[in-house]
């Protein structure tokens, strides 16, 4: 399918509002009032999550730039490095390769060489935004 | 011609031209022809599926076109589309220079202009619009093509979100149904399936592609069972082993049944569910009361027979599918009805598998690094990241926009710019259309031919056809993985530019050129760099097609597999739907019935016409020179119709005058009626004014999750005239 952006993620919502959502959703069960009691449960899961999935506040679309010129210049079939596109980590994976700023064995930091620090923040948020994990995944061309 | 003939000729062209090129395709080696004269490769560009070309040139003329026997994609055929192809070209009613609008929009007064001028109104009027209500103002709208790219582009470029892709008038609810299951789109290997059902999608007559070709070469040849559901006798049912006129909106409660009886008899892979998917313990209680009995009710389809169907399915184990096709959204439930395939699919385990659903491979290619632009300021105005979470924010969703436009809600959209498409045809309820439009301050029409809604345009750029230009390497995904070019064939016969060329002489006069400064041969260049060839660009200028023509099954089943889902498996149940606020496992509702005396209006297409589009061209034409209305011959008796007879068909919509057809071979309590007809454009001549148009009289409707239009949720009454 076309490429998705998330501008929006989807928070989740705890385990016990998904058996009730599953549970007002089966045939035979009651289909009103338990879907309201539902929704209001999964709003209010959803309100209580929404800060903990906050993401970078980059640029999605100059991120997908800056990430195809600095980090596919060797991340790319037969390239000196292993194939990477966002789908390659979770969001928590791309989260906390970004929060510890390394990059490769040598542990290099991502500033300069990679980009200027606002480059690296725009590619952090095009990664998270379309990791495997991500509601709006993308391959950036495989 | 009688359209089974034409299925035939297609059909028994496409088989021989195969044998004698790919005869591993079907198993029926052939003496070898004497090989014809090769042509320039180039890519079709008349259908989504992008078939390859050797296009055969004399004098500076095409005079044919041939089919590609290199790209096993393309199963060496050329559709009957393909070959009009030539005609498009040399059309009479071609668009030929730059036109500007001189008299009322619709009126037909038009002023031939320079490149030059229609260049300067026309970014005059979007800066104009810009000015006031920013660049969010604007709407740019396109259908796909190998150069959407550019016209996307040039649309984000000047700041706007308000990005209108085709797939929510398209396939949007199958693509996000999949993808929220598998993680991916999977294609099927109906050259090796055994069991196939399909709903509705008619292939056999609405869409003569190579997979169509799978299709026939397994229910003709390999003998394979072909299960169909469709309220109407298409040629498709002819074809079929069995054929169950569904009652319409119903095809959810007939999966969902067979869902139950393959868990409640334990045919599922057992395996399979617990190595690769989450879910399948909710799966069980969820389809308990899903009973074949039950779904006899609601289907009309006897309970013995789902119930053996379902064995049968689950029986052929992995060479089972139950195949999506290809066909719009027609309810409400769409995705969770391609949800419910989904999942049948999973259990009986035809994930990667010979005969079953297939992950699509890629063909790797270079791209070429064009300057960034700023992401948009304002939300987009159909709101897609608030009403439809899961749906493509790049696609958008079409009619949520248009009501939202019309409303002037969250702000106004005063400008629209439209690549390739034809609003007017392709979007249900044609009159809100025309009203949207006619709130608008300028309307640019970017097309090869007069459609309807570039005739009620401000400013008309005339595209140079496929086979004049070169467009950039595109992959097509599949089984059969290629990357194809499609070249120049020949010079431009008339003032006409392609795409790139249009948005970078617009993009010069808006202050963007730097965001276009590159020439086609450089953007192809970049990527024909990294194709798994030597030589690339030369390769693909002499051949037109990278491809692998080996299938390859099995490579996401292995340890280390993570699908592209939340959980990282096949998602059965899935936490993000419950997320969203929508049903995490298919939940079946009753569709509204058509109250008495009316009747559910249900559409289709033949495979002579993309979309809405080619119907004026001769050597299709021909086949179907005009639509009609079906209708069933016991409610005609009642009405006092007879084939032949003028009908008045009215929905809250709209009304339309149209021919019936008096037949048995549709159920009493639906009417159908060819889509692409009844044209406002008096430069499509052949269809001008002939028959009728479905988009007057479609409601609006759109599926819940995905925003994909619901093309059969309108009731029509019939009187004859």
């Amino acid at each position: 399918m076309g490429f998705r952006r998330n501008r929006n993620p989807v928070p989740r919502a705890s385990p016990e509002v998904q058996d009730l959502v599953y549970l007002s959703a089966r045939p035979g069960a009651p289909t009103k009032g338990m879907p309201m009691k539902a929704l209001a449960l999964l709003t209010l899961a959803a309100l209580l999550a929404a800060p903990l999935a906050a993401e970078p506040k980059g640029s999605d679309t100059k991120g997908k730039f800056y990430f195809k010129k600095s980090c596919k210049s060797c991340h790319v079939d037969k390239g000196s490095a292993a194939v990477l596109t966002p789908l390659s980590k979770t969001q928590a994976q791309w989260r906390k390769f970004f929060d510890a700023g390394k990059h490769g064995k040598a542990g290099e930091t991502l500033t300069p060489k990679f980009g200027t620090p606002e480059q690296i923040l725009d590619i952090k948020t095009f990664l998270i935004n379309h990791a495997s994990d991500s509601p709006q995944p993308e391959t950036c061309g495989g | 011609m009688d359209r089974r003939l034409f299925l035939q000729m297609v059909g028994a062209g496409g088989l021989a031209a195969t044998s004698i090129a790919c005869p591993k395709f079907f198993g029926k080696g052939k003496a070898a022809a004497a090989p014809p004269p090769r042509g320039i490769p180039t890519t079709c560009e008349l259908c989504p599926n992008k078939c390859s070309v050797l296009a055969m040139v004399e004098k500076g003329k095409v005079h044919k076109l041939n089919p590609n026997p290199e790209n096993p994609k393309s199963r060496n055929m050329l559709c009957a589309r393909g070959n009009a192809a030539i005609q498009q070209v040399y059309d009479p009613d071609r668009l030929k220079q730059p036109l500007i609008r001189v008299g009322a929009r619709g009126e037909g007064k038009w002023r031939p202009v320079s490149w030059d001028e229609a260049f300067d109104f026309a970014a005059g009027k979007l800066a104009a619009t810009k000015a006031k209500y920013g660049p969010e103002g604007t709407l740019w709208s396109s259908t796909e093509g190998f150069q959407e790219v550019f016209f996307k582009n040039l649309g984000m470029a000047f700041g706007s979100p308000n990005i209108l892709r085709h797939p929510s008038l398209c396939l949007a609810s199958v693509n996000l149904a999949y993808s929220m299951t598998f993680g991916t789109v999977p294609s099927f290997d109906l050259q090796n399936a055994k069991y196939v059902i399909m709903a509705g999608a008619n292939r056999f007559e609405s869409f003569i592609t190579p997979d169509t070709m799978d299709l026939i070469g397994g229910v003709m040849e390999r003998k394979a069972k072909f299960v169909y559901l469709d309220p109407r006798f298409t040629v498709t049912a002819s074809k079929a082993d069995e054929w169950y006129a569904i009652k319409p909106g119903t095809d959810l409660a007939f999966i969902l049944a067979m869902i139950h009886v393959i868990v409640r008899e334990e045919r599922y892979d057992k395996v399979f569910l617990d190595q690769w998917t989450v879910g399948f313990d909710k799966l069980v209680d969820h389809v308990a009361p899903y009973t074949p009995d039950w779904a006899e009710k609601e289907t009309g389809i006897p309970s013995a027979d789902i119930l053996r169907i379902a064995r049968e399915f689950a029986d052929a184990g992995h060479r089972a599918v139950f195949y999506a096709g290809r066909r719009s959204s027609w309810y409400q439930n769409d995705f969770q009805m391609r949800r419910a395939q989904a999942i049948l699919n999973c259990i009986v385990g035809n994930w990667d598998r010979e005969g079953g659903m297939v992950p699509n491979r890629k063909v790797a290619k270079g791209e070429f690094m064009f300057l960034p632009w700023d992401d948009p300021k304002a939300p987009r105005v159909d709101e897609v990241e608030k009403n439809f979470p899961l749906a493509s924010a790049k696609d958008g969703v079409y009619l949520p926009l248009r009501e939202n436009v019309l409303k002037g809600v969250p702000y106004p959209v005063k400008a629209w710019m439209i690549y390739k498409q034809d609003p007017l045809n392709s979007v249900p309820d044609q009159g809100k259309t025309l009203k949207m439009m006619e709130g608008m301050d300028f309307i640019g029409v970017v097309d090869i031919a007069m459609s309807d809604t570039a005739w009620f345009a401000d400013v008309v750029f005339p595209e140079s056809h496929y086979l004049e230009r070169t467009d950039p390497i595109e992959v097509m995904p599949g089984i059969w993985p290629a990357a194809v070019l499609r070249q120049q064939v020949v010079k431009p016969i008339h003032d006409t530019k392609p795409c790139l060329e249009i948005a970078q002489g617009l993009a010069k006069r808006l202050g963007l050129s730097d965001y276009f400064d590159y020439t086609i041969d450089q953007w192809v260049e970049a990527e024909a760099k990294e194709l798994p060839v030597e030589n690339g660009l030369e390769h693909m200028k002499k051949h037109g097609v990278v491809a692998f023509s080996e299938a390859k099954y099995g490579t996401t089943r292995n340890a280390a597999q993570r699908f592209v889902t939340k959980s990282g498996k096949i998602e059965i149940f899935s936490e993000r739907l419950a997320e969203a606020g929508h049903d995490p496992l298919p939940v079946y509702a009753p569709p509204q019935q058509p109250p008495s005396g009316r009747y559910r209006m249900i559409l289709g297409r033949k495979a002579t016409m993309t979309h809405a589009a080619l119907a004026n061209l001769p050597w299709l034409h021909e086949h179907n020179p005009e639509n009609d209305l079906w209708l069933n011959h016991d409610e005609a008796a009642r009405l006092g119709i007879r084939t032949g007879d003028l009908v008045r068909v009215t929905s809250t919509a709209g009304s339309v005058t149209i021919k019936a057809r008096v037949t048995e071979e549709i159920r009493p309590d639906c009417v159908f009626m060819l889509h692409g007809f009844g044209k406002k454009s008096p430069w499509l001549r052949s269809v001008y004014n002939v028959g009728a148009a479905d988009s007057v009289l479609l409601e609006t409707a759109w599926d819940k999750v995905s925003g994909n239009a619901a093309m059969h949720e309108t009731f029509v009454n019939v009187v004859r005239v």
